[in-house]
């Protein structure tokens, strides 16, 4: 069953369209990640599906009921962490959840999820005083707040550092083991990659090809990038790079001794590596990149307009 | 639910500078009239002209706190984002409302009823008899009162996302309760009947549109409460007998109040559940 579901929605603030034509379904217990560069239209997907805004046209549903005219009901089985919230500046952290709590008639010890999130010791103090970090960590207890059917997640890990990233990995596996549907929208490829099983792209307003992050990888023609440095760049060893099994694409760069070279996979890079080696050639060192994700949405977004790229 | 927010908005209240500042200015003031009563020598009369000394500071203080600690319930919410952290959890917009116009209405009802009790502490202290059946009434006015500008106030809050604009709103509509009203009213008794309206009776128009401001309603019902006999308020007239029956008082303030306060109410709401949260 559907948990959440856009039909044909369409969003417009006065001539500018956030959203156009959207048609997609989060199915239960699902972790469903939104990739998109920014101004593609995620964060008024999530405002559409929580009612902040109403849709021009389409119908948005959750759990089986409409998002416009029933989303008390919505709310009250989801929990939420929208972009551009703000906090209480006076209240404390542990009167935000309190607040939460009583909001959702729920049963939760505040002290447990400040627990979770890594706020114990600043329970007590005011929001004011929280770092953007912290504040983020808040938002994300209060969106657990009542052990939610749905958790609708926007850029939660921004402002997280390395370590507040991995707890927040850990929480939604939890969530998810619970039976938690989870739909959150991310600009991190490795944060989608870890923790969805299906991902979306969306880019100017519509959803551009939808699957597994995998497939999604495999849909854009963009490869790993390895950049080869070497002594002397000879005339042959452009051409026999690009004949190694799996090379896709081997680049120069003027007044430049080094190769850009995109493989398929890890082997590939290998064999490349090897053909340096065997040529003419010193090899000095090598470097690899993955892919931005911006690169890879990129070859999506022009192929799925034809080619006709209007930046 | 509304309940729930009215608390957090109430404790979130308590804690801003402003409020604790209004209440403390709304105290001294009333000591002030107080102070103003004894120096000038206690009479029999003085409960009633400290009613209507209180009853003048009050409706000029009272609907400044109301608007000023209302006027960014919404607005405020609205750019600092915190709305978004409200509507997240499962409060209607109409929760959110009513929740908002009762907390900031006991945030302005609290320095009033303080400042009424110093006033009477200090009457007992000074020896001077404290009419109860009198000053009740009066506390009840003034609450009501504050509750109609904070109606208001809520309302303006909903208008606009601009804090420039909105402040200019608010300031515009004082004004326009304080003064242009009475000059509109006053222009048209000239109008009417010809300069030096005030040698002559005034129609019971003048009293109906007049009192239909809250703050001349409010004026008007303090002194139906104090009756003065040897004092009279520059912005309320009192009707003359032959005038007086078409001009049902009390009702007539008291439907003033509650219709600026609950129609605000209304309209706030309406403009809050049908605007985009953007």
């Amino acid at each position: 069953m559907a948990v959440v579901e856009f039909d044909g929605v369409a969003k417009r603030f006065g001539t500018v369209t956030a959203v156009e034509d959207l048609s997609l379904a989060v199915e239960e217990g699902e972790v469903y990640g939104f990739l998109g560069p920014n101004g593609a239209g995620k964060t008024t997907t999530f405002n559409l599906l929580l009612d902040f805004v109403d849709p021009s046209r389409g119908s948005v549903s959750v759990f089986g009921r409409d998002a416009s005219t029933e989303s008390t009901y919505i709310r009250r089985r989801t929990g939420v962490l929208a972009e551009d919230y703000g906090m209480y500046a006076r209240l404390t952290g542990r009167e935000h959840l309190r607040f939460a709590i009583r909001t959702k008639d729920a049963a939760d010890d505040p002290a447990d999820l400040l627990e979770r999130v890594g706020l114990r010791d600043a329970a007590d103090r005011r929001a004011g005083s929280y770092s953007k970090g912290m504040r983020q960590r808040l938002a994300i207890a209060v969106a657990l707040v009542g052990s939610p059917d749905l958790l609708v997640l926007d850029e939660p890990s921004s402002g997280l550092d390395p370590n507040g990233g991995a707890m927040f990995r850990r929480l939604i596996r939890e969530e998810r083991d619970r039976g938690a549907t989870v739909f959150l929208s991310s600009h991190l490829l490795e944060e989608v990659q870890a923790l969805c099983d299906r991902a979306g792209i969306l880019s100017d307003g519509r959803l551009l090809v939808e699957g597994t992050v995998d497939e999604l990888l495999a849909r854009a023609t963009v490869r790993p990038k390895m950049t080869v440095e070497v002594d002397r760049i000879p005339d042959t060893l452009p051409r026999a790079l690009g004949d190694v099994d799996g090379v896709s694409e081997v680049t120069t760069r003027e007044d430049s001794r080094e190769l850009d070279v995109r493989c398929i996979d890890g082997q590939s890079k290998f064999r490349a590596l090897s053909a340096v080696v065997e040529s003419s050639a010193e090899l000095v060192d090598f470097e690899t990149a993955a892919v931005p994700l911006n690169e890879a949405f990129q070859q999506i977004t022009d192929r799925a307009t034809d080619g006709g790229g209007d930046d | 639910m509304w309940n729930d927010v009215a608390w957090k908005e109430f404790r979130d209240a308590l804690r801003s500078r402003s409020v604790v500042a209004a209440s403390v200015l709304l105290v001294a003031l009333s000591l002030g009239a107080l102070g103003f009563e004894l120096v000038r020598g206690v009479t029999p009369e003085s409960p009633t002209r400290l009613l209507f000394l209180l009853g003048g500071v009050f409706s000029w203080a009272v609907p400044i706190i109301a608007l000023v600690t209302t006027y960014g319930a919404i607005l405020h919410e609205r750019s600092s984002g915190s709305l978004r952290f409200l509507l997240g959890l499962p409060n209607s917009r109409r929760d959110i409302i009513t929740g908002k116009f009762l907390a900031r209405s006991g945030a302005v009802v609290i320095p009033i009823v303080g400042s009424v009790a110093a006033v009477l502490a200090g009457m007992v202290a000074a020896g001077i008899p404290v009419p109860l059946s009198v000053y009740l009434p009066f506390l009840a006015l003034s609450a009501l009162l504050g509750a109609a500008f904070v109606g208001i106030g809520l309302a303006v809050s909903t208008l606009s996302t601009s804090g420039t604009r909105t402040i200019a709103a608010v300031v515009g509509l004082y004004f326009a309760f304080r003064l242009v009203w009475r000059v509109l009213l006053t222009f048209a008794v000239f109008l009417s009947y010809g300069y030096q309206p005030l040698e002559r009776e005034l129609p019971a128009w003048y009293f109906l549109v007049g009192r239909a401001n809250p703050i001349t309603a409010y004026l008007g019902a303090t002194d139906l409460l104090s009756q003065p006999t040897d004092v009279t308020n520059f912005f309320v007239q009192t009707p003359s007998p032959s005038v007086a029956a078409s001009v049902p008082s009390p009702w007539l303030e008291l439907a003033s109040l509650c219709l600026w306060g609950g129609l605000s109410l209304a309209a706030g709401y309406y403009r809050f559940s049908t605007t985009d949260l953007q």
